[in-house]
């Protein structure tokens, strides 16, 4: 946490708009203007909403028996969440900025924080409209802009230009009177400003403070005294001091390896299972030191290639974890997936290891479909329902083992298809 | 004897054939010149037999490229996704809702089932 010394550096977040639903759209435009809402791994509760949703009073993190009567009155489209094809998307979107800037953070599955240096804009408002139309093209996907000096108000201003319409989803603060500034803060509540949550914005309003612009004209001493350094940071930030830098990849590193060779050669596959999962373990050890998460694990093992006399073999496996994480036993599992697909019996192997890719902050993905108050709720709640299909399934299988297939596959039925991760899921054209 | 099993492309481990991999020919990369850009389709009727893309070819479409009239496009056309030429759609009526989709550059062909 440094203070900021570059000069006119401005800060673009790009979020996108009601993004899972606006994911299944892209493939059936039928659904626009419609309410779509997504449902998390198991069906038991709601993920994303579409505006047309929220409207209907559905609530984000609920379990959706709770709603099924409004969600049929009102023929809401209901899907299973597909993330395969959501985290495709997200990274067709990333694609797209990175040709506006090659400083991206990617913030969440959804949003992104561009730096914009060295560049002379004249007009940053037709910048943010050009970048909203690129990617509403090239991936289909509709995304709300905010420009500013600060990472902060440019977060406050994708927020205003997603719920006013009157901003055509760009509104850019740079060179701004600080009236209109001010004016256009008063319209946020101070729960609405990234770094103000839930906790924070009760204890402001018990003192009396409501908006954003409330917030931003306080006292620095008074922040800093009531709401530590991390307030004082956000009142900084939305006065027009930068404080947060952009958080690239380059910073935490790329790819996480463990590897090492054995004093011995080793044939069998327990053993070999041993030593990946004990690799896994370091290198996930290191992620979570760096306060960060992955996706992507990738499992090599391999023969003495420097040997006459040992047969040559070498192969090596990735698998994608359906979220981001950083824990020791998903690692595990995907990794051993992986080493049941390369192992070979009658090889003496040398080496093996593993590669962890796809690496983002501890942070990604929160703030972005909800805060941490209803996330912690939302994962209570669906291990509820989990809790409550393991019953009903105990039961289905006393009755037939394919019974509790079936009701498996009914859980994903609504899911729509891997348009883009599967050669047999192709969106059909006729 | 050198045996060697990719199973799949990844952007992990460095292989120790690498070195002599650099000059591979990639269909990827010959065929998709705007990746996030670029989606892949599957043609599920006979109707542009005429324009060589036939039942079940695999259709390479990228939303980036402006059609002209002699372009093949995706669209979605009254609630349907259909493949046409753009100078098709000369001739619609007031009452439909078009939407280009995107414009086919490549049409994936195979020969015997």
């Amino acid at each position: 946490m440094r203070l900021s010394n570059h000069k006119d550096t401005i800060y673009a977040l790009i979020d996108c708009n009601n993004f899972y639903a606006s994911c299944e759209r892209v493939f059936n435009p039928s659904l626009d203007g419609k309410p779509v809402l997504v449902l998390s791994n198991n069906d038991g509760c709601i993920v994303a909403r579409s505006n047309e949703v929220k409207k209907l009073g559905i609530k984000m993190g609920a379990p959706f028996h709770e709603f099924k009567e409004i969600i049929e009155k009102n023929k809401v489209n209901v899907f299973s969440s597909n993330y395969e094809l959501y985290g495709d998307m997200s990274r067709r979107v990333m694609d797209v900025l990175m040709s506006f800037s090659p400083n991206i953070e990617v913030y969440s599955i959804d949003e992104a924080f561009l730096e914009i240096k060295d560049l002379v804009i004249d007009d940053y408002a037709e910048f943010g409209r050009s970048i909203k139309t690129k990617v509403k093209t090239w991936t289909g996907m509709p995304v709300s802009v905010g420009i500013a000096k600060t990472k902060t108000l440019a977060k406050a201003a994708a927020q205003l230009a997603k719920k006013n319409e009157m901003f055509e989803g760009v509104l850019s603060l740079i060179n701004l009177p600080e009236l209109e500034t001010n004016e256009l803060l008063s319209n946020l509540v101070v729960g609405d400003i990234w770094g103000i949550g839930r906790q924070y914005s009760k204890k402001l309003n018990e003192l009396g403070i409501f908006t954003a612009l409330d917030f931003k004209l306080l006292p620095e001493e008074f922040v800093r005294q009531k709401f530590t350094v991390m307030g004082n940071r956000t009142l900084l930030e939305l006065n027009g001091t930068s404080c947060l830098d952009i958080e690239t990849e380059t910073k935490p590193r790329k790819g996480i390896a463990s590897t090492r060779s054995f004093s011995y050669r080793v044939t069998e596959l327990k053993d070999l299972k041993e030593a990946v999962s004990s690799y896994t373990t370091t290198a996930c050890e290191k992620l979570r030191s760096q306060k960060s998460k992955a996706r992507t694990i990738d499992v090599f093992i391999t023969t003495n290639f420097f040997s006459k006399r040992d047969q040559r073999y070498y192969a090596h496996f990735y698998k994608q974890l359906p979220t981001h994480s950083n824990a020791t036993s998903e690692f595990i599992s995907a990794a051993m997936y992986c080493l049941n697909k390369i192992y070979k019996s009658g090889y003496k192997y040398k080496k093996a290891g593993v590669y962890i890719t796809d690496i983002v902050p501890e942070t990604y993905g929160q703030g972005v479909l909800f805060d941490f108050e209803t996330m912690k709720k939302a994962s209570f709640l669906s291990k509820l329902v989990d809790g409550i299909n393991n019953v009903y399934g105990r039961q289905t299988v006393v009755y037939a083992s394919s019974g509790l297939q079936k009701q498996w596959k009914m859980k994903c039925e609504k899911r729509s298809p891997r348009y883009t991760t599967s050669w047999d899921q192709l969106l059909p054209v006729y | 004897m050198y045996q060697s099993f990719y199973s799949n492309p990844s952007p992990g481990f460095p292989s120790p054939a690498d070195d002599y991999a650099d000059n591979k020919l990639d269909l990827n990369e010959h065929l998709v010149s705007n990746p996030p850009a670029t989606f892949f389709v599957r043609m599920q009727s006979s109707a542009m037999q005429n324009e060589g893309i036939y039942l079940g070819d695999l259709l390479i479409v990228d939303r980036s490229l402006k059609p002209d009239l002699s372009s093949v496009v995706v669209a979605y056309l009254n609630g349907d996704f259909v493949v046409k030429k753009f100078s098709f759609f000369d001739i619609l009526s007031d009452g439909d809702e078009l939407r280009v989709w995107g414009v086919v550059r490549y049409v994936i062909h195979r020969l015997h089932e």
